[in-house]
Parts: C-alpha cells; structure tokens; sequence
C-alpha cells in the first residue's frame, strides 16, 4: 500500500533505473562471484595457523596413524573373545558406578537449585547476588570431575563415596548455570500475579516457577545423569570406586578379554540409559 | 466510603511516552465500575496504578485509605493481599492444578513455612474449592489448568483473586481474549460474585455493551485523560461514539507507539 501511494505522485521516468536488475548487464554483474573481503581472507588465514599449531604441537600426523592402524587391530584383536568370567565382577562394580551417578546426580540437584536461583537476574534482581553466584559457579565448573575426585579421594579416601562427591559438586556446579538459564527464560507473569496477590518470594518460587519449569528441569537432569554414569565409569582411575578401577587393573595385567567384557558393560548400560531418558524426556515435555 | 481513590494520577514510562495525565477517579464501596476506552487510552496503565503494580509519576492513589506507594515489606505484601487482580491473558500456572492456582491467592496469609511444601489449612482448601464449585468448576479442581478452554482459565483466575477475600476487585480486559458469547459470560460471572461477596469492582472494558449491561458506573477515557465519569443511564450514544471517534487513527497511533518502546 505504501508503495502505491508513494509512486502515484510521480511515475517520471527517473524512477525507473530503480527496476534496473531487469537489464542484462546488471544482472550478470550481480550473478558475477564477489572477491572475498580482507575480513573474510584475513579469518581463515587466521583457522589454517589455528590448526596448524595446534596440530603440529599435538604432534598430529598422518602416516603415523596409518602406521599404527595394525597396533589398533591387534589391540582389539586381543579383546576377542571377552572374557565371560570377569562378567560377575563387571555387572556388580556396573551397579556401583550407577549408584555413584545417580546419588551424586541428586544430591548435586539439589545444591543446584538454591544456587541457580541465587544466580538468575528475574529471581534476585540485585546485581550483587547474581553476579557474586555466577561468578562463584563460573569457576567451580571449570573444575573437571576427576580433579574433584582426586580431591575428596585425599580427604574420604579411596573408594566409592569420594566418586559420589565428586560428581555431586560437578553436578551441583555445572546444573546450576543449566537452571539459572532455564529460569531467566521463565514466563513471569503468572510469577507476576502471585506477587500481586502478597505471595512472599519464597512462595512464589515453590507454587509458580518450579511448578512451571519442573519438566524442563527434569529432563536436563536426566541428560545430566546420562554424562555422570560415563564420569562415574572413569573415575576409577583415580581410586574413587566404580568400574574405573577394575578396568584400570585388567588394562594393566594386559587382560584384554576381560576389558572388552568390562567395555561391553559399559556401553549396554550407557546405550540403555541414553534410550531410556530420550524416551522419558520425550513424555515429559 | 470511598474504597478506592485515585487523585490527579499522572503517569509517564520511562521512554516519555505520557500514558495518564491527571486522573481523578473515585469509586465508594459496593460500587462496580467499567473504564471504558479505545486502545492507547492509558486503561491498563491506571489498573496497574491502582493495583499498586505500577506507582504514578505524580498524584495519588489510595485502597482504602492506604497509598500503596508508600509501604513496604510485609505491610506492602497485606495491602496487596486486599486487592484481586484478573488479567486479561490469565496469568496462570498452566502446568499446575486448578485448586493449586487457587490456593495462591491464600498464600499470603499462610503459614510462610509449611506452605513450601504446598501444605495448605484445611480452611484454606475448603475456602479454594467452595469458589471454583461456585464459579462452575467444581468438576475440574484436579485438572491441569492448561487443560482448560479459555473462558474456564479465567474463571479460575477470578477464583484465585475472590479467594484473597479482597475489598476490591480490579480485571484488566477480562474477556478480550475470548469470543464474544463466552466473554459476556465470563463477564456475568465476574460480575456475579462481585455481588455474591459484596466487593467493590473496577473493570476495564473494551465492549460498550458489556458495560452497560453490568456496570453502575462508567469512565470514559481517551488520550490518557477522563472524559466522562457518569451513572450509566446517563452514558449516552453520543458520548460514546465521541469517544470512540476516529479510534482506527488512535489504535494505529497506539501501535506505532508500541513498535517505537
């Protein structure tokens, strides 16, 4: 409409050039291929020394993976056929390493969701408390979980228990930030109209906001504990209980059957669990 | 009695945009009273002023004798308590119960610590149910709220705000979101227990004949300005398509104003 009424008063012939991509010339000059800009040249001269580097200080090279190809080969070759003896064994540390994820899993939920509601702006608008968590779980998750293992295995000991700590304060760090995000993308108003109705903040949080982003909340933690079973699985390797450790021990006695059974495990239960929480989280939201 | 008192209001957002300019409105107890309007007339923005949600740049507003602005913390949170809002997109818990949406408006005055654990008095659910039985949802208290058509979404947000036990009752566009044969029911039944409870209702409204059917009282408004403030019989088809004249124009002002905030 408004380009009717803007042509109507003048229809001269100078505004035709306007429908100029109708002549040949244009249209060819517009089809033609543009030279890349300094910008864009500049960028992937800059992704080639990236890569560059970094593989070279990787030591990254071509002929020495094809080389080693047959090393692979035997290697797993080595693993067949899988020791069923070592089965018994394997399933029960399986048991000990889901008991690992799944408790810690919960009890780092729960730290979380204090924290990521101290960390999200339309919970506590006052910057302070928002900037001082968010900071605080910034750093804490960059924290990678075997670290943390290493840690509370020097304070509880070895086994099972500082495996569980350990993916419990991962959990609890790294879920925080996960919630602060889901709830900064809450709908506020019914949130809004419960403050209107004199519902104190505490109120508000356990009737509107979690009622409102439990499933969403639900299904992240299930993808969560999906990550912390396969933590859980290497933890061993620092001596905080789980199947890690076992695996450790027949990895160094050069057992290999009974790797690849611990291996299998492993994988069953993990490709179990991931199925299984693809097809709850689908019914949940 | 004057339950609700608003004195030379004047209201400017933050961008400049003047949405009410000196607005005096007051409204006695047992009154129900429609603000009538086109869009852009400044209606929500004086819900939000007397409900307390929004405080005017100058002037006055006071529920009960009490100005809002001035109070903090619990006082502020009781005062609130006093007043029922109803919006006009529900503002409800979609994944939550019927009677849980309810039982928010008894929160205030709940124990603040039991009921974390949605542990409500047993006053408190009788009192919750007895509305929505009452407002015709007695069969739905244990569905999800978000399993309901629009019309019974709102009765259960008037639920929620008739089960603050409030003095006054203030609904911002009811109905504008619900086809016209459910709205003027939706309407009745606002309207109804406004009645029932002996409250003091203000409602805006954007459907002159809503508001002639059930209004004592109608505030016209236009350009953030009252207009005219008259018993309803004397509200006559003059004054109104006075105040709705050259609406296409205002509600397209309205619009570039939004796209502009």
């Amino acid at each position: 409409m408004t380009a009717t009424i803007d042509k109507a008063p003048d229809p001269a012939p100078e505004k035709t050039p306007r429908q100029a991509p109708t002549r040949r010339d244009e249209i060819e000059r517009l089809a033609r291929l543009r030279r890349p800009s300094w910008g864009t040249i500049a960028g992937a001269v800059g992704v080639v020394a990236l890569l560059g580097w970094s593989s070279t200080s990787t030591g990254f090279s071509g002929p020495a993976l094809v080389d080693g190809l047959p090393h692979v080969a035997d290697f797993v070759g080595r693993m067949f056929p899988p020791n069923l003896e070592e089965l018994p064994v394997a399933i029960e540390l399986m048991f000990e390493t889901l008991g690992i994820a799944i408790t810690g899993t919960v009890f780092g939920v729960l730290l979380a969701i204090p924290l990521s509601l101290l960390a999200a702006r339309n919970i506590f608008p006052q910057p302070w408390i928002r900037d001082t968590t968010r900071v605080v779980v910034n750093v804490f998750r960059a924290i990678p979980e075997l670290m943390w293992a290493l840690l509370f295995v020097s304070a509880v000991g070895l086994g099972a228990f500082a495996g569980t700590l350990a993916i419990m304060v991962g959990t609890a760090f790294g879920v925080a930030r996960l919630f602060a995000d889901i709830f900064e993308t809450a709908d506020m108003r019914a949130w809004d109209a419960a403050a209107a109705t004199g519902a104190r903040k505490s109120q508000r949080i356990a009737w509107v906001l979690l009622p409102q982003q439990l499933p969403t909340m639900a299904s992240y933690t299930l993808l969560v504990l999906d990550g912390n079973v396969r933590a859980a699985s290497l933890l061993g390797l620092v001596g905080a209980g789980g199947i890690g450790m076992e695996l450790n021990q027949q990895l160094r006695l050069f057992e290999y059957g009974s790797v690849m059974t611990i291996v299998l495990v492993v994988l069953v239960v993990v490709m179990t669990l991931d199925l299984l929480s693809s097809y709850v989280r689908k019914r949940f939201v | 009695m004057t339950v609700l008192e608003a004195a030379d209001v004047t209201f400017r957002y933050p961008d400049g945009t003047q949405a009410l300019t000196e607005v005096s409105v007051g409204v006695q107890r047992g009154e129900i009273v429609a603000v009538l309007g086109p869009s852009g007339a400044g209606k929500s923005t004086l819900f939000k002023c007397f409900a307390g949600l929004e405080r005017p740049t100058s002037g006055v507003v006071r529920v009960e004798d009490v100005d809002l602005a001035g109070l903090r913390g619990r006082e502020r949170r009781l005062a609130h308590h006093r007043i029922g809002l109803v919006f006009q997109e529900f503002h409800l818990v979609g994944r939550a119960s019927v009677l849980s949406n309810v039982l928010v408006g008894r929160l205030a005055t709940a124990n603040p610590v039991t009921s974390l654990a949605h542990w409500m008095s047993r006053r408190d659910r009788t009192l919750a149910v007895e509305l929505l039985t009452r407002v015709g949802l007695g069969e739905q208290v244990r569905k999800r709220a978000d399993s309901l058509s629009g019309g019974q979404r709102q009765r259960v947000a008037l639920a929620r705000a008739l089960s603050q036990r409030p003095e006054l009752l203030l609904a911002d566009e009811p109905v504008a979101n619900l086809d016209p044969v459910l709205a003027a029911g939706v309407i009745d039944d606002i309207v109804r227990m406004v009645r029932e409870e002996g409250l003091t209702a203000v409602l805006n409204l954007h459907d002159v004949s809503l508001a002639r059917r059930v209004a004592q009282r109608i505030v016209g408004m236009r350009e953030g300005r009252v207009v005219f403030d008259l018993p309803v019989g004397e509200v006559t088809d003059a004054l109104l398509a006075d105040l709705y004249a050259n609406e296409g124009l205002a509600a397209q002002a309205a619009e570039r104003e939004e796209v502009a905030a």
